[in-house]
């Protein structure tokens, strides 16, 4: 018991030690003067390309399922 | 499709990684600009790497306990999973370090280490394809694949530390550091590393079973 609790104690103090972060804060959400792609949002123009990349991402996943079917279908006539 | 819950739970993650790791406000900050949101996808190969890595080391030493060759056939099927991640790792960190520290290779201490680390691996799978036998092939494939973890660890977290790196997290350099701390990235980071991580073992597990089935098509010839 007295070593679970040195080890959670030990692990919460980890982030004591990383003092050298620098915090995000709310300021960096709202910070104008750094370039992002916000035409991009304004006109739309994003959820072009989070549809591009789910449909590629949808295509690789119905590929890898019928190769998990196929090889379901082997593993059933294997053993039978 | 067998035991498909957690193949299901992968690819809603990943969809939600996806759509909120790209539309989801991120933190306006300088040199960085829209590719911090790359946090969700290359930190998450190398998180997915090593989370694979530990199932292989696993499933190696149980190989070594019990000589059974399945426990083998595990091992380097998530090694395999787990060096494709790597890879794609790399080749994703050049192309973001190309437009942040502004070369694709400039030698630094934790592209190095990586580097080392992911031929290591190739090394791994070239030696298993120099052994015949199989049995020789999965005891020294697996007792390789321990010390090749043992020594990858330190290489990629402990080594690059040590010195100066343009690498967030290295040699004094805050940087990425400070994103742990921002709840708002966590929201995706962690459900990204859990997702791609299952997609990597979904991947394993597919190749696994034909390797089964090839060994059952395999003794039944020889016993015919």
């Amino acid at each position: 018991m007295k070593k679970i609790i040195t080890i959670a104690l030990l692990i919460i103090s980890l982030s004591a030690v990383a003092q050298e972060k620098i915090p995000v804060t709310e300021s960096d959400y709202s910070n104008n003067s750094v370039e992002m792609a916000d035409t991009m949002r304004s006109n739309g123009k994003i959820y072009v390309l989070v549809g591009v990349i789910a449909i590629i991402f949808a295509g690789i996943t119905v590929y890898l399922v019928s190769t998990d079917r196929k090889i379901s279908k082997l593993e059933k006539n294997i053993h039978s | 499709m067998r035991q498909s819950w957690w193949k299901i739970l992968a690819i809603a993650l990943l969809l939600y990684t996806i759509t909120a790791g790209l539309l989801m406000e991120a933190p306006r900050l300088p040199i960085l600009n829209e590719t911090i949101r790359a946090l969700h996808f290359h930190v998450t190969m190398w998180f997915g790497m090593i989370l694979m890595l530990v199932v292989a080391v696993y499933y190696s030493i149980m190989y070594l306990r019990t000589n059974d060759l399945r426990y083998d056939d595990i091992a380097l099927e998530f090694t395999n999973s787990a060096v494709l991640f790597g890879v794609l790792g790399i080749v994703t960190g050049m192309l973001w370090a190309k437009f942040t520290w502004g070369e694709y290779w400039s030698g630094d201490p934790k592209q190095n280490a990586a580097a080392i680390g992911i031929l290591m691996y190739f090394a791994y799978l070239i030696l298993r394809n120099s052994l015949p036998d199989s049995q020789q092939r999965g005891r020294i494939g697996a007792i390789y694949n321990i010390f090749a973890f043992a020594a990858f660890i330190p290489l990629i977290f402990v080594l690059p530390r040590l010195t100066d790196s343009l690498h967030p997290g290295n040699g004094g350099n805050p940087g990425f550091n400070a994103y742990d701390l921002d709840s708002r990235l966590r929201m995706v980071f962690y459900p990204a590393i859990l997702g791609w991580t299952l997609l990597g073992g979904w991947m394993a597990t597919v190749r696994v079973r034909i390797r089964r089935v090839e060994r059952t098509l395999e003794d039944r010839m020889l016993n015919s």
